[in-house]
């Protein structure tokens, strides 16, 4: 953790609303490089929002949302890629091999067949991923997909990585590996911000923690007190029974 | 990376993947071969009946009223039958594309691909273009192979001759099949992957693209099956139009669809 970190995002007076439903009002936020940013709530309290518009993909009714120095709204066509992006759902094509999807995405960065390869490796390797890269994603399991999308969040070494619930379905090895992979990108530097309803996992991994409800940010719950609690013995049970990913 | 480049990557991703669905193409094959093989028999059995002289006489027998020809009867029944066949082709190729374009866009809702794209430097006209070129080429290489084959062979019938303007290879089938067709299905591609991308969920969209699909085929199939016999320069007009009313679907497209993932 570096508490210490140069902002890479900030949010300023960030309001927004679906229709006449205000969804966030307000808010002001700032995420550091190497820290993980926790966002809890109750459902429909703006934590999906604040993420799609830190990235981008939501234009602000009011307010301001700056990543690496740019208006969000202009990151896409800045080119820079310093966002990456991870949802519930792994957003991959299903008829397509892993090393496919990668090659698509990364085509849409201007990066040749070549370049993904070489950045992918070794991301694919700590993923455990190299030896099923020629499989079709439809014969992956959840666990497998996530990973994949977290290997082409990185593939464009973003400066900030966004989670929307990553690991809501995911078996408790794969969530481990998940919130490892986040804590290792944040000690790199990246600033990682966490949308989640696991609270367990948010003590363990975010260095703050904000609550976003009823469209305000509220408060900081947890600041600079991250200590990762052991895994208990039904985790230690759990993982030496189910093994590895198939 | 230029706009070309992107546009080409991503129908190259959708081509892919459309390629691997088998029983997809099968159904598309099945249905172009369908369209064939009625009109192949229907002018079989016409060419059958021109070449018997008892049949002819069978046929006079059988027409209504007086003073009609067998042999002009069965002429006139191989031009409908022409006409009616060239109309079936072009319209469900066009049907068939503007089904496939639509669907590209809700498959990408559904597999929840659609952040990931707009996260890249991609304009949603790109985009777009590309599902569309993408999700046009299967069935384009099916209905030049099995629809254009058909053609072929009924141009090489007897009884079709007095028709030759409206099959191959006369300049103007020529142009109507590898362009106006082609330019036509780009333009009701392009309407309904917007339609599409406009759409909250995919049952609306389903809604949009089967409205817009329906008519626009039709419409579209119509005009280039009947203005065959106008000749070359008419079927260029109609190509030019074509690919006109695609590139301002585009720029339409592009005015009213956005980055922001809400619209």
């Amino acid at each position: 953790m570096s508490e210490g970190g140069e902002p890479i995002a900030v949010v300023s007076g960030l309001g927004h609303a679906f229709g006449r439903q205000a969804v966030l009002e307000g808010v002001d936020l700032e995420v550091r490089s190497g820290e993980v940013l926790g966002l809890i709530g109750p459902n429909g309290g703006g934590k999906s929002t604040l993420l799609l518009l830190l990235a981008g993909l939501l234009a602000p009714r009011a307010g301001e949302v700056r990543v690496a120095g740019v208006p969000a709204s202009e990151l896409a066509t800045s080119r820079t890629g310093s966002v990456g992006l991870i949802t519930a759902q792994p957003g991959l094509y299903p008829l397509l091999s892993g090393w496919e999807n990668l090659s698509f995405f990364g085509g849409l960065f201007g990066m040749d067949a070549a370049e993904v390869r070489r950045r992918a490796q070794p991301l694919l390797r700590d993923t455990e991923l190299l030896s099923h890269a020629e499989r079709r994603v439809s014969t992956y399991s959840s666990g497998m997909q996530q990973k994949l999308s977290l290997v082409r969040a990185l593939l464009l070494s973003p400066r900030l990585l966004l989670l929307d619930e990553p690991t809501a379905n995911l078996d408790p090895v794969a969530s481990h590996a998940m919130h490892a992979a986040m804590r290792a990108q944040a000690d790199a530097g990246v600033g990682v911000v966490l949308a989640t309803h696991d609270l367990h996992a948010a003590e363990g991994i975010c260095d703050r923690v904000v609550l976003l409800r009823n469209r305000v940010l509220h408060l900081e719950v947890l600041s600079g007190e991250r200590a990762p609690p052991p895994p208990g013995r039904l985790y230690a049970l759990y993982r030496d029974l189910a093994g590895e990913e198939p | 990376m230029s706009a070309v480049r992107r546009i080409a990557h991503i129908a190259r991703r959708e081509w892919l993947e459309l390629r691997r669905q088998r029983a997809m193409l099968a159904v598309i094959s099945a249905l172009f071969l369908a369209i064939a093989a009625i009109a192949a028999t229907a002018l079989l059995l016409l060419e059958r009946v021109a070449a018997g002289p008892a049949l002819l006489a069978s046929l006079a027998v059988w027409l209504p009223g007086e003073g009609i020809e067998p042999g002009a009867a069965v002429d006139a029944m191989a031009g409908t039958v022409v006409g009616f066949f060239n109309w079936l082709i072009f319209t469900q190729f066009l049907g068939i594309s503007a089904v496939l374009a639509g669907h590209t866009v809700l498959h990408d809702r559904q597999c929840h691909t659609l952040p990931f794209l707009l996260l890249a430097p991609v304009r949603r006209v790109e985009l777009v273009a590309g599902k569309v070129l993408g999700a046009t080429a299967p069935p384009f290489v099916l209905y030049v192979v099995l629809s254009g084959g058909a053609s072929l062979l009924a141009s090489s019938l007897v009884v079709t001759a007095p028709y030759a303007d409206r099959l191959p290879p006369s300049p103007a089938w020529l142009v109507a099949f590898f362009l106006g067709g082609p330019a036509w299905s780009l333009f009701t591609c392009t309407v309904c992957a917007i339609v599409s991308s406009l759409s909250r969920d995919v049952r609306t969209a389903q809604q949009g693209v089967w409205f817009v699909m329906f008519f626009a085929t039709f419409a579209c199939g119509f005009m280039l099956a009947a203005l065959l016999p106008e000749g070359v320069f008419v079927q260029l007009g109609v190509a030019v139009v074509g690919l006109t009313a695609t590139a301002g679907a585009l720029a339409a497209g592009g005015l009213v669809i956005s980055r922001d993932l809400s619209r």
